[in-house]
């Protein structure tokens, strides 16, 4: 339905916004524009990644060969868009994941829960408290399953209870 | 937004901003130009704005939800896919996601009668002709709808009900609101097609 019905959208006349929230917007913009800029797989957010960069670097010294193969692995990184309710980026290396997301923080009493979805059959993956950064997931995952984010009770849960706020098909 | 897209986001860049188009500004705004997204911000303020306005009936909420859905554009837009959503679809549908979850957040409808009709003020600014036009043709097919029909569309794309929730409030099966929904939109498209 959300989507479906985007015409209403267009029939919501409504008063021009305040001029300073275009300001507010892309001074927010600039400010995260280190985030933006890059195109993930040329940079080094996230501290596997990095590591294996710097591994790579130092052998390439002596053992070029060996550094090449650890590049082609960087360069075997993958980003596939998380999508729903919530957004985010769903960053494959191997078969070690990353969720790179910006998410309000989850409520009190509440947490993030990532899932991994194999054959229709989800299995926990890390839980999160929200905001901007890096959730490395726990699970290896593979070509064909599913990765998603739900809101569960604090502690998380076995089986997710909550609505999907943002999947990804690997 | 595919390495192919980016490659043509400089030559882009040689026309001014508002010269561009909306799937041109995507393509600069993930190349990270600022300028791209103030652009595509006042081609898309009013109508984002007007949606905002009229789930959350809040103007410091409204401007929240607007301002989140613009950061989302500008994260997001080198995942931006043109075969699946034009640019207007994905934009509208990134504002009136985080309206619909700020008014569930907040809990705001809850207190609000559900048949209350609200219109916001509208503006004697003018937009863009093809924004324009589409709220015209969207403005004039909505009352050709059947009244339940109509009611069901608004209530849950302008309230952010649930079909089960509006099923429990309207005192009807879940049955019922699916099939007026289904009907409602599929007459609405037929009225107002895809541009």
């Amino acid at each position: 339905m959300r989507e479906g019905a985007v015409e209403l959208a267009y029939a919501a006349a409504g008063p021009e916004p305040r001029p300073e929230l275009r300001d507010r917007i892309l001074r927010a913009a600039r400010e995260e524009r280190p985030a933006s800029v890059t195109p993930f797989r040329r940079r080094w957010l996230f501290p596997t990644t990095a590591f294996v960069a710097a591994a790579a670097a130092v052998a390439a010294v002596g053992l070029g060969l060996w550094a090449n193969s650890l590049r082609e692995q960087v360069d075997r990184q993958r980003v596939v868009a998380l999508e729903g309710a919530a957004t985010g980026q769903l960053v494959i290396s191997g078969d070690a994941a990353s969720i790179v997301t910006c998410i309000g923080e989850a409520p009190r009493n509440k947490t993030y829960e990532a899932w991994v979805i194999t054959n229709k059959v989800p299995r926990p993956a890390g839980f999160f408290r929200g905001g901007c950064g890096t959730v490395e997931l726990t699970r290896p995952v593979e070509p064909g399953v599913t990765v998603a984010v739900t809101l569960e009770a604090a502690g998380g849960s076995d089986i997710p209870k909550g609505e999907i706020l943002m999947s990804a098909n690997v | 937004m595919s390495e192919y897209a980016l490659a043509l986001a400089p030559l882009a860049r040689r026309r001014g901003v508002n010269e561009r188009s909306d799937e041109e500004l995507l393509e600069a705004i993930a190349a990270g130009e600022d300028e791209a997204l103030g652009a595509l911000y006042d081609r898309f303020r009013r109508v984002a704005y007007g949606v905002a306005l009229r789930v959350l009936r809040d103007q410091a909420l409204a401007e929240d939800a607007v301002q989140e859905a613009f950061l989302a554009v500008w994260r997001s837009a080198q995942s931006y896919r043109s075969e699946r959503a034009r640019p207007a679809t994905w934009i509208l549908t990134l504002v009136h996601r985080r309206a619909v979850d700020l008014v569930r957040h907040e809990d705001r409808r809850r207190s609000a009668p559900i048949e209350e009709a609200w219109e916001p003020e509208a503006s004697s600014v003018p937009e863009e002709a093809d924004l324009r036009d589409r709220r015209s043709s969207v403005q004039a097919a909505l009352p050709q709808l059947p009244a339940d029909q109509r009611q069901a569309l608004e209530l849950a794309y302008y309230g952010g009900y649930t079909q089960s929730e509006l099923a429990e409030r309207l005192g009807v099966p879940l049955g019922t609101i699916k099939s007026r929904m289904f009907a409602g939109l599929t007459r609405l498209r037929e009225l107002v097609p895809e541009q």
